[in-house]
């Protein structure tokens, strides 16, 4: 019966989904009739909610009819982890997909009046999106389809048809034991699905404009929250996926290159350049062409990360899930590709028409380098993430692109991205005078070169990571000493400088948000070259009451306990952390193994957060009586969660200032000319 | 003079600082100690029984002991590209995970670089073309 509801909702929302298509597009033309366009929505938002209802009252009554349920929870699975079991895996994470979409699409029409032809038809575009993804789930990736022959005690065969003769399993599976073993998995999922949705709306809305022949940068304005909206949802999907991978992988480390993560950083780049280059055709109205090319090229990448993810293409640890859902999710990004970039090439006569640069020497120019280096960033390694595939598909040579070849390639990459953060973001629009620039960076210089300095000091040989140091505290000086010069600025006119600060940051949210993210971006770059370019790793085989002296800290193994839960058994060590002289304890830590109903065995780390560094521990193996314990220290490792969460906050400080100054009296507030 | 002493140390203090670090950074290319140098060669091969992971990274038995066989390498006195050249000969040329070495892997290795390239070029280009205007 469920799986009939479940099936009704979805076909409920492709219905309203193509409607909305039918209509929006209507509606767009010049001088079309009124449309009504409330009901598709309201069909597309309430089938969508309703199919993701019915599968989480799926997995939560145990309906192991339902081979998904039966795939991926169980009687004994915490509640949490059979909440977010609804996107634990393929079929379900399409489902919330759906329901961030037709959520966005709801809100967006909701501000679409009569008579909005650009709105109307950004709703169409947004159909036909919609329509994509709830056909999917109709078809190939039917999160309802139902059970009919169980062996084995698991679900073997299933059938898309709801009414056809049921059975069940007497329990699930349970998830996936690296996606119920620690509650970020729970989180950063949808937060990585609500930033990858929200740029779809700028995305719809710029290809309306297109479509429409409307010039200028009306479809910029109304989408500029969007767009700092899902840049800072996406910033913290990444980092919440990081922060996951080293919390509970247990390979000592946040990044490994896997083509899971370069799926979800390759947008974020693209989506961070389009974020500058779309404040410079708002202000200075050029890169118009260059807008849409990155705006266009962020969707096609989410779908593309989506393909590259979910259809096993690449073999990866990530790839959970594989199933006939590749062929759909190619087509749908050759159609995006052919029919946004055939649109934009109907249109160059348009959109080729922009006022030129005044002088590369200028905001302009910087924001302009900052695009060359992100689209080439993004570039590489989307390349090196495809270049295994390509090679095996034009030649049949296996290569593989790892880790080495993207720390390296990336160094040289990020470190003049940083100094362009540093130089680009205080010069001034149209002409920079070499005068002024260097007033602005001249403190942050010296300062900057006496931290480097500091770092050599205190023992630091690595070329890289003083490189790194001097760099980021740049970027940073030239934030702060900007912040400062402001604030005394304002302070002549007699006020507090608490007031004052409020009246700098409120004065141009969009540009401070900005500066709050870079001072971010800045901390996760040192944080990144420290904890890999200072790190000490180091495996060591301990018998109990053994202890081992690693990078200055002394590890006892002091014994171990095994204990049932009802979803697994962990195995727990217990290992005493001591300073070098083996005396001075700091911490007793529990490093473990998970075991699940099915493979493989989690290990999860135990991890000790000092002021300077992270001592990581992770069982690698052992046997009765002996441990075989990697020891990983990470230095200011500490800095890179606190600095991905600046960056965070300064998308959000944007987002949230642009609002006040819509609202305060009705209409924009006019941004103090900063030039 | 206090405005000539401010000054001076303006330029004083950065100069003395790039001193330190360049003095400081210049011996830096020592040989990295055993444990270090282990780690490196494994972060450059593939974990061959695990899915993409490379064999510093892989928690799994198979890549312990083949960290280990590495580690004896290492102790005697086997170079980096040594080590790699006999786990290439043994599980294949795709075991590597840094391609640069060879023929497609080289290709890879240009791809940015020419991106870098086209990129200011379009720039340049662009920019020339306006300014007769």
């Amino acid at each position: 019966m469920i799986a009939l509801a479940g099936d009704l909702a979805v076909l409920t929302a492709a219905g309203g989904a193509a409607w909305l298509a039918v209509a929006g597009f209507r509606a767009a033309r010049p001088g079309a009739p009124e449309a009504q366009l409330r009901t598709p929505v309201a069909l597309l938002a309430g089938g969508a909610v309703a199919a993701f209802l019915i599968l989480e009252l799926g997995i939560l009554s145990h309906d192991f009819t339902l081979q998904y349920v039966a795939d991926h929870s169980s009687r004994s699975t915490p509640l949490v982890f059979l909440l977010a079991g609804a996107w634990a895996a393929l079929e379900g994470s399409i489902v919330l997909w759906g329901l961030v979409l037709a959520g966005f699409t709801w809100v967006v029409a909701r501000k679409v009046r009569r008579g909005d032809g650009l709105g109307a038809g950004a709703l169409a575009v947004l159909g036909v999106v919609a329509l994509f993804w709830f056909g999917m789930m109709a078809t190939v990736a039917n999160p309802f389809r139902v059970c009919t022959e169980v062996a084995g005690g698991v679900c073997q065969a299933s059938s898309w048809f709801p009414l056809v003769a049921a059975t069940a399993p007497l329990d699930g599976l349970g998830p996936n034991p690296l996606l119920q073993n620690n509650i970020l998995m729970a989180i950063h999922p949808p937060m990585l699905y609500l930033g990858f949705v929200g740029f779809t709306v700028p995305f719809a809305f710029a290809i309306s404009a297109l479509a429409r022949g409307e010039q200028g940068r009306t479809w910029l304005e109304r989408t500029h929250r969007w767009s700092l909206l899902a840049w800072t949802f996406l910033t913290l999907g990444v980092l919440l996926g990081a922060w996951w991978s080293y919390a509970v992988l247990g390979w000592g480390g946040y990044w490994a290159w896997d083509p899971v993560e370069n799926a979800a950083f390759i947008p974020w780049l693209v989506a961070t350049a389009f974020i500058h280059s779309a404040a410079v055709q708002r202000r200075r109205g050029v890169l118009q062409a260059w807008n849409l090319v990155l705006l266009i090229s962020t969707f096609a990448l989410t779908i593309l990360g989506t393909f590259l993810t979910r259809s096993g293409t690449i073999l990866s640890v990530h790839s959970f899930t594989q199933s006939g859902i590749g062929p759909a999710l190619l087509g749908f990004l050759v159609l995006v590709l052919l029919a946004s970039f055939g649109l934009f090439a109907w249109r160059a006569d348009l959109i080729g028409s922009a006022p030129r640069l005044e002088s590369l020497a200028s905001r302009e120019g910087a924001f302009l380098l900052n695009n060359l280096l992100l689209a080439v960033f993004a570039f590489t390694i989307l390349v090196g993430t495809l270049y295994p595939i390509l090679t095996e598909a034009l030649s049949g040579d296996v290569v593989s692109v790892g880790r080495p070849f993207f720390d390296r390639i990336t160094l040289p990459i990020a470190l003049v991205l940083l100094l362009a953060i540093g130089v680009g973001s205080i010069a001034p629009y149209r002409v920079a005078r070499a005068s002024v620039v260097w007033a602005r960076i001249r403190t942050p210089l010296r300062l900057a070169l006496v931290a480097g300095a500091a770092a050599v000091l205190v023992g630091v040989r690595s070329v890289p990571v003083v490189i790194v140091v001097v760099l980021s505290s740049f970027v940073i000086g030239v934030a702060v000493r900007r912040f400062w010069e402001q604030t005394r600025a304002v302070r002549r006119s007699g006020v507090t400088a608490g007031r004052a600060m409020t009246r700098v940051l409120g004065g141009d949210a969009g540009y401070w948000g900005g500066q709050i993210a870079h001072i971010g971006v800045a901390l996760v770059a040192l944080a990144i070259a420290t904890s890999t370019g200072l790190a000490t790793r180091a495996e060591v085989r301990l018998a109990e009451g053994d202890t081992a002296v690693v990078g200055g800290y002394c590890v006892e193994y002091l014994g171990s306990t095994t204990r049932t839960e009802p979803q697994r058994t962990v195995t727990e060590t217990r290992v005493r952390l001591m300073r070098d002289d083996c005396r001075q304890e700091i911490a007793v830590m529990a490093p473990s193994v998970n075991e699940y109903r099915r493979p493989p065995a989690v290990a999860s780390p135990a991890i000790h957060t000092g002021i300077l560094e992270d001592t990581f521990l992770s069982l690698v193996g052992g046997s009765t009586g002996e441990i075989v314990l990697g020891v990983y220290i990470f230095p200011l490792q500490w800095l890179l969660w606190v600095g991905g969460l600046i960056a965070v906050g300064g998308g959000a400080f944007a987002y949230l200032g642009k609002r006040r100054s819509h609202t305060r009296d009705g209409s924009r507030q006019r941004e103090p000319s900063r030039a | 003079m206090r405005d000539v002493v401010r000054r001076s140390l303006g330029w004083i203090i950065p100069l003395a600082a790039l001193v330190v670090i360049v003095v400081g950074l210049l011996p830096g290319t020592g040989v990295a100690d055993p444990a270090t140098r282990v780690q490196q060669v494994a972060s450059g091969i593939r974990c061959p029984f695990c899915s993409g992971e490379s064999l510093a990274d892989s928690t799994s038995d198979v890549a312990r002991d083949l960290r280990d066989i590495i580690a004896e390498q290492v102790a005697d006195g086997m170079s980096n590209a040594e080590i790699e050249d006999y786990f290439a000969a043994r599980y294949g040329d795709q075991i590597l995970l840094d391609p640069s070495r060879r023929g497609w892997g080289l290709a890879l290795w240009l791809i940015p670089v020419a991106a870098v390239a086209v990129g200011v070029v379009a720039i340049a280009r662009r920019r020339r073309k306006r300014e007769p205007s």
